[in-house]
């Protein structure tokens, strides 16, 4: 890392035009897309359930299998974006889309992710008989759901934001669609878009590692990637690759941060604050310097403007693209809901028993995430007001912090589990930290950016008027804070139930330990095959979180918003 | 001679939630012909952007016909393009490509794109800035990139939506000076323009006839023709003449929704209540008591010693006026002895005369008063206040006329709020 910032510090000299720089790029972009595809093409092949597939533990397959998860993350990304783009810009337009699809993502958010993910496996499994990509989808696919909501909202709420006189240049200089779509949407929605798929990207690691490897029905199923060989080294009780499997993720996550995360994020300050002067970027120096890079973009932009011009004036009720989409979300609507109806009927065949188990199972959970979140604030509430009004020392710890939001959690458990294990502990009380292992630092994030957001008058005032401490802090800086830190608890409860699934139920070296929750419910059937009770532990968790959020954070944030933000 | 572009009989009207229709505009017509700059004048709230839009074809009228060289249009036309009042540049795009902008719908080469919009920014003397992005440029370079994105495509019609307003003084000036320099070189095939204003000098010196639009319904109500040779930099006198003239006309079309006979207009329950500050009533009032020497003072007058523009000046008029404590006839102010009194008065009596006249003349206030006075517990609910006005205004109106009255009514001690919980309650039952 310290390299690295210091090459962020040191002018590199290269002036633009530099071949060098040219080439240096080229050979970067060409070995990372050898390797994706390298990796790509690994995700054909024959595959039934049951078949073994072997994860080798040997530290030098690591690169593939880092590689291997990575690409899963972007392909996950790049249909989150298909979809944000369809159906955020069909609510935007369309009013009668937009009371369908809102108040559905509000629902479907608040499926756990993990839920989804074993859930959808056997579909994907079946869909796909007798493939590889069948599993490879699922993996894939628990990255989509974990991002596609956020980026479906940004791009709804950017495109509901954009000034009247813009679209109405776009009508008066008759832009066809597709050019509005290219010249006014996307570049007015890019930096929302970016930040929150820069996010869920950082989120995202989590369920990609959680993704690959899954117990269905008593069999093994094992991508190559990153996720299986922790699971792999965890079933064999090697601390050795458990190590070399954290050193390279911490290595990949460092590369998607300085490469990535970095740049762009500079792109979108640099964009908002045009006075400013930001420290510019290394990674955008050296690209925006490039002679190549300056080329992509003269085509891409003429590409962009070749795009269909606008026909003869006809009265259209949808925009082709528009209809187009409705057609398709409308069948894929009715395909969830019919799939839903399908094995909703095992549920309701279910016992009542069983179902009030679920429910109490639920309740253990809910006070898991209450009492944890709730410790989460008292410990990082000083902390981050502190932080927030001492800017350099957060400067300092910012990129630490980052990190460790991104880092996954779940590669650590193993080794806490084998701690617990080894020394006996109560899985009820010693697993329950695991929950909010990574989103507590949503708190933290939230409460800094809180206290730097205070009007800068207010503090002056406080200060002019001399107030004691104690008085600073309750009457000023604290109530200012209430709106940005209940965002931050919002997201981290929620990150906490996606959470549980997993960190309920914790293996080592062949043996599981499991916390009472609903959580450990559903993956100890999901690991039997106990399909059924998956669906309804899925579901009472999907109700556990709505009922929540409806009742108490939807009406206490609104409050909270209305009184404190003025 | 026949219109370029005339709209017939339009009438514009939201429906909400099945209550009646608020009407924007209604049998409103109006005609471009060739040669012919037309200056739109209205109050803020009178319909006149809601018209231009219609003209713009970005809006569809409820009723009525738009045609274009006499043929029936729907939509954008190719010929016609509009500056906007804030500009309403990309700022992801260089100023040269946000002219090229208005060219994508045409099928010409790139590099012929270019030549056009580099032709375009040197006619509004732009050159240097192509490279700039908009955030770079002050407000009158950046409405130059808007005029020259409108020229790029060759229009037959400029439509400016209040072109200047977002402009310094000397700023607007110099803008409109070359908008004429524009229009009188004829180096275009420029044909009509049409500017939307709230700036009676700016409609005096550009346009050869103005159209004053009133509100309630908003439709034209007078026309005026100026037969002057552009451009009218020597003709001061003629046009400060012309400037009376029209404040004149303007006060007749706003104060005119009064019964003749009477001194002033009755106010309904449903009111629109101009959004005025109370210390802009009691700024206005004290102006008026210390203009000395002045028995009568015009409303021309009075705007230009305070500085402020029609659309500032004209809702605080009218709130003196339904507050009786002064009236307008024939564009002059005219103080009630209220008034007076009122302006004189120290705080704590201004008050008090003005709970008084807003008991006496503003129903909204009694019934609020008597149904605070009436329940139990002394308090009402601000929906039960909007549901009233919403029967004839529309949910944004009354949303409007709501903050005005809560501001006006906890001046007056009549009552006090709660922003939070909504509820209105007597201060002390």
């Amino acid at each position: 890392m310290s390299l690295i910032n210091y090459l962020g510090k040191k002018d590199l000299g290269i002036a633009r035009g530099s071949l060098l720089t040219d080439v240096l790029l080229l050979v970067v972009v060409l070995g990372g897309l050898a390797l994706l595809a390298n990796a790509a093409s690994g995700m054909w092949g024959a595959y039934e359930i049951g078949d073994p597939i072997l994860i080798d533990l040997n530290p030098r397959c690591l690169p593939y299998y880092a590689a291997r998860t990575v690409l899963r993350m972007f392909i996950g990304l790049f249909f989150s974006f298909v979809c944000a783009f369809t159906f955020g810009s069909m609510a935007a337009k369309n009013p009668v889309a937009e009371k369908i699809i809102i108040p559905l993502i509000d629902v479907l958010q608040s499926i756990p992710v993990i839920g989804f993910l074993e859930v959808s496996f056997v579909w994907f499994v079946y869909g796909f008989k007798g493939s590889f990509l069948g599993p490879e989808f699922a993996s894939i696919f628990a990255v989509f759901v974990s991002q596609v909501w956020n980026l479906i909202l940004s791009y709804y709420q950017s495109l509901k934001m954009m000034p009247k006189d813009l679209d109405e240049v776009a009508k008066i200089y008759r832009l066809s669609s597709w050019q509005r779509f290219f010249r006014l949407e996307v570049p007015f929605a890019a930096p929302g878009l970016i930040w929150n798929a820069m996010l869920s990207l950082s989120a995202g690691w989590f369920f990609v590692v959680a993704g690959e490897a899954i117990t269905i029905a008593n069999h093994n199923v094992s991508l190559p990637g990153i996720g299986s060989y922790i699971a792999e080294a965890t079933n064999q009780g090697n601390y050795h690759a458990i190590y070399w499997a954290i050193l390279c993720i911490f290595i990949v996550i460092m590369l998607y941060d300085q490469l990535l995360f970095r740049p762009l994020s500079f792109w979108i300050d640099a964009k908002n604050n045009p006075e400013a002067y930001i420290k510019p970027n290394w990674v955008w120096h050296v690209v925006s310097q490039s002679n190549l890079v300056h080329w992509i973009g003269r085509q891409l932009k003429s590409f962009s403007l070749c795009f269909p011009k606008r026909r003869a004036k006809k009265v259209r009720y949808f925009s082709s693209p528009g209809y187009l989409f409705s057609l398709l979300s409308l069948c894929l609507l009715t395909g969830c809901i019919g799939f839903l109806a399908y094995h909703s009927y095992g549920v309701i065949s279910m016992p009542y028993g069983e179902v009030k188990v679920a429910f109490i199972l639920g309740a253990y959970t809910a006070t898991r995430v209450f009492v944890l979140v709730s410790l989460c604030c008292i410990i990082w509430f000083p902390v981050g007001i502190f932080l927030g009004l001492n800017p350099k020392i957060a400067d300092i710890l910012q990129p630490i912090i980052q990190f460790m939001a991104a880092f996954p959690p779940n590669m650590l458990y193993p080794l806490i589990g084998s701690y617990i294990i080894v020394h006996g502990y109560n899985p009820n009380i010693w697993l329950s930290p695991l929950i909010i292992m990574g989103t507590q630092w949503y708190i933290l994030f939230n409460i800094i950016a809180g206290v730097r957001s205070l009007p800068p008058e207010l503090l002056l005032m406080a200060k002019s008027l001399n107030l004691s401490k104690w008085r600073y802090y309750v009457k000023v800086v604290v109530p200012g804070v209430y709106p940005s830190l209940l965002t931050g608890v919002i997201t981290a409860v929620g990150g906490a139930w996606n959470t549980s699934i997993i960190a309920e139920a914790v293996e080592w070296n062949g043996q599981a330990i499991y916390a009472k929750g609903l959580g450990a419910y559903i993956m100890k059937a999901s690991r039997q095959g106990n399909s059924d009770q998956v669906y309804l532990g899925v579901i009472v968790m999907c109700v556990y979180v709505f009922v929540i959020n409806q009742i108490v954070w939807i009406p206490l944030y609104q409050q909270v918003e209305k009184k404190y933000r003025g | 001679m026949k219109p370029i572009l005339e709209v017939r009989d339009i009438k514009k009207s939201f429906q909400k939630n099945n209550q009646a229709d608020i009407v924007v505009l209604d049998e409103t017509s109006l005609a471009l012909y060739p040669g012919e700059i037309v200056a739109l004048l209205g109050t803020s709230g009178s319909g006149k952007s809601t018209l231009l839009r219609i003209i713009a074809g970005l809006m569809k009228p409820t009723k009525g016909f738009r045609y274009y060289n006499q043929e029936p249009v729907v939509g954008a036309i190719p010929k016609l393009s509009m500056v906007f009042q804030h500009f309403a540049l990309l700022p992801w795009l260089t100023v040269l490509e946000n002219v090229e902008l208005a060219l994508d719908s045409e099928d010409t080469s790139l590099d012929q794109k270019r030549d056009r919009a580099l032709k375009a920014i040197d006619m509004v003397g732009l050159d240097g800035f192509e490279s700039a992005y908009p955030r770079e440029l002050s407000g009158g370079i950046a409405q130059r990139v808007g005029l020259a994105r409108a020229l790029v495509i060759d229009p037959e019609i400029i439509l400016l939506d209040e072109p200047s307003s977002a402009l310094d003084v000397l700023t607007a000036e110099n803008l409109r000076g070359d908008l004429i320099n524009l229009w009188v070189s004829k180096k275009t095939n420029l044909k009509s323009m049409l500017i939307v204003t709230h700036n009676i000098e700016e409609a005096v010196y550009m346009a050869d006839r103005i159209l004053i639009i009133g509100s309630d319904p908003g439709n034209i109500r007078s026309e005026l023709k100026i037969d002057l040779p552009h451009p009218r930099e020597n003709q001061e006198a003629k046009l400060d003449q012309l400037v009376d003239q029209v404040y004149q006309t303007i006060s007749e079309v706003n104060f005119s929704g009064k019964r003749s006979g009477t001194r002033f207009r009755n106010v309904r329950m449903g009111y629109r209540l101009p959004a005025v500050a109370v210390s802009n009533i009691t700024g206005l009032l004290e102006f008026l008591v210390s203009a000395e020497g002045l028995e009568h003072p015009e409303l021309s007058e009075v705007s230009d010693e305070m500085h402020l523009g029609l659309d500032e000046i004209l809702p605080v008029a009218e709130a003196l006026e339904i507050l009786r404590f002064a009236s307008i006839n024939n564009g002059q102010f005219m103080l009630t002895a209220v008034g007076n009194q009122f302006a004189k008065a120290s705080i704590l009596d201004q008050k008090k005369v003005f709970a008084r006249q807003l008991l006496d003349h503003i129903p909204l206030a009694v019934y609020v008063r008597e149904t605070l006075e009436k329940t139990s517990d002394h308090t009402m609910h601000e929906s039960e206040l909007l549901s009233v006005l919403q029967d004839t205004l529309s949910e944004a109106a009354s949303r409007h006329v709501l903050r005005t009255f809560v501001d006006w009514g906890r001046y007056a001690e009549l009552f006090s709020y709660s922003v939070n919980s909504g509820v209105l309650s007597l201060e002390d039952p």
